[in-house]
């Protein structure tokens, strides 16, 4: 039970990192917290369901067809409502109202346009049956949401390593008003990183019918626990803790509900209250920040 | 005042001390598996099930309908054991390691006491995770069936036991529509929603049935006189659920849902109680 528990949680929990990494990394560069990530996730999912259900389009071939569109569709977002946000003194706390809103409005919406009922996709339009992992069994829709998790996040670090624009973005995280002395153009990396971020919640989304058994519109709000989680146990503002946030999440989950089952639920709100005591900047934090 | 309570079941919200509440469209939750626990205790040592796991959601639906299984399975001279009894939040999605965890357990068959999205996920991560059991109940099936039916498919839901509700049944109510014409009215007026048909509309016109009858031999709308009128329906009225019977203190003791199991075409049958019927129970890797 142990193995099982922890093989299971270690790919469970690559999705949770990618769940967090969008979410992190908007508040990395822009130092504003997206509460409204949950509910893009679930309009990921949704779009996901379409796009199989209308089209016949698989999950493989909608997860970048989902992240290119919600990458677009962020950015007149971003331009209707960040520049005034981030321009207000007290952005950061400004930021909880003006997402909290946006995540209710996103809510409201889709239950109206959706219904309440539950949806999901069949696992044979992913990958169905079982799948031998770390010698343990799992499910092979999993192992393939993990594999594309993995494959975003790589993508991701090599992008923010080893490109020009990744390394404005960390010069960004690092210090704005030094990246901006340096002649960054801060609108147009914030810009870009928000549109990554929802096209990362997006993509998180394609895959949430498999990890999460089904969608309904009002899954938003505790989705965004558990990233808050996941992020804030890597370390807040730096995106490639969050791999670590979710591998923690992930295999903290299943260890709970292998033997304390009943109070599974307890562990966002644990791992929270333990970092915040603990290690308030976060498992990787220091590091991270130094590098 | 009284409160008309249209579904909730919860067992604590029922006291002989509070006469402000009356359940309307479904059993109490501690009277609501009866029929699956005789089931179990009658049929089950014949069929080869006697090891039994117990997985529930820990909510007041679920959660009493757990306790009351638990104390019926576990009477003195009980011909069954219970090997697996473990509680989850009622937020769960994920129940692969669970799985993995009753399947150590080695029981013969496994209920699980969900709400609608737990019962999504425990059936799926069940097909995926590669396990077998002989025999496995799940609540919803049987209660929202159109949408288990789309989430789960017809494969996942072949050989499952769930409770047989109105939808399954098509009782003929004295009082209100018939299950053709409710479903028929319920998809004209809601069928763009999303919201699908299932046993929660019926619950729904039924509430709507017992108040209007209840308001029709009422004397006046004090509580007293509102829940003397309910009263005076209790083992009369034949609604579509089948007949609405309260206990002494409000609960709902009547409309029992008999135990089913799904075929591989996806449909539903009655294997219990014998006199409902219309099916043997096929007992095998679910």
């Amino acid at each position: 039970m142990l193995l099982h528990a922890l093989a299971g949680g270690l790919v469970y929990g690559c999705y949770f990192a990618l769940l967090g990494l969008g979410l992190n990394l908007v508040f990395g560069v822009m130092r504003i917290v997206n509460l409204a990530h949950g509910d893009l996730i679930m309009l990921g999912a949704m779009a996901a369901y379409f796009l199989y259900h209308l089209a016949g389009l698989s999950p493989l071939w909608a997860a970048p067809l989902v992240a290119g569109g919600f990458f677009l569709l962020a950015l007149p977002l971003y331009a209707a409502l960040l520049p005034r946000l981030l321009a207000a003194r007290e952005a950061e706390m400004l930021s909880f109202t003006l997402f909290f809103g946006l995540q209710q409005i996103i809510e409201a919406l889709a239950a109206i346009a959706f219904g309440p009922s539950e949806r999901s996709l069949p696992a044979r339009s992913l990958a169905a049956g079982p799948i031998v992992l770390l010698g343990q069994s799992v499910p092979k829709s999993w192992a393939f949401s993990a594999l594309v998790a993995v494959i975003a996040i790589g993508l991701f670090y090599l992008s923010l390593h080893h490109t020009r624009l990744g390394l404005f973005t960390r010069a960004v995280m690092a210090s704005p008003e030094e990246a901006a002395a340096s002649g960054i153009d801060l609108s147009r990396i914030s810009a870009i990183a928000f549109g990554l971020g929802v096209a990362l919640a997006g993509l998180a989304g394609v895959f949430a019918p498999f990890m999460l058994g089904s969608v309904t519109p009002a899954m938003g709000a505790s989705l965004n626990l558990v990233a808050f989680a996941t992020v804030v146990v890597g370390s807040l503002g730096a995106p490639l803790g969050t791999i670590f946030g979710g591998l923690v999440y992930g295999v903290g989950l299943l260890l709970m509900q292998t033997y304390f089952s009943t109070w599974a639920d307890l562990l966002p709100d644990l791992l929270l209250i333990a970092i915040l005591l603990f290690r308030p900047s976060g498992l990787l934090g220091r590091r991270l920040r130094v590098a | 005042m009284l409160l008309f309570d249209p579904t909730g079941t919860g067992a604590a919200f029922f006291s002989k001390d509070n006469p402000y509440i009356v359940l309307l469209a479904d059993p109490v939750s501690s009277v609501w598996p009866r029929y699956l626990w005789e089931f179990v205790l009658n049929e089950g040592p014949k069929l080869g099930l006697k090891r039994i796991a117990l997985l529930y959601a820990t909510n007041d639906f679920t959660g009493t309908q757990a306790n009351a299984l638990r104390t019926a399975l576990k009477a003195p001279g009980s011909p069954v054991e219970i090997v697996f009894d473990e509680g989850v939040p009622t937020s769960t999605s994920n129940y692969t390691v669970l799985i993995d965890n009753i399947a150590a357990a080695n029981p013969d068959l496994v209920i699980e006491l969900g709400y609608t999205g737990n019962d999504i996920a425990f059936l799926r991560n069940l097909q995926d995770s590669g396990q077998k059991f002989k025999a496995v109940f799940a609540l919803y099936p049987g209660i929202e069936t159109n949408v288990l039916m789309k989430n789960v498919d017809k494969s996942g839901l072949a050989g499952i036991f769930t409770y047989v509700t109105a939808l399954g049944l098509d009782l003929k109510p004295e009082a209100g529509l018939s299950l053709a014409e409710l479903r028929e009215a319920y998809e004209k007026a809601y069928g763009n929603t999303g919201v699908e048909f299932g046993w929660n509309a019926i619950a729904g016109h039924v509430t709507g049935i017992v108040i209007t009858e209840a308001l029709a031999h009422a004397d006046t709308l004090a509580q007293e006189d509102l829940r003397k009128a309910v009263f005076s329906l209790s083992g009369k009225l034949k609604t579509l659920d089948g007949t609405f019977e309260l206990r002494e203190d409000g609960a709902q003791i009547g409309e029992l849902t008999p135990i089913g199991q799904f075929d591989a075409e996806g449909n539903l049958r009655v294997v219990y109680p014998p006199e409902l019927a219309n099916a043997k129970p096929v007992i095998g890797q679910t």
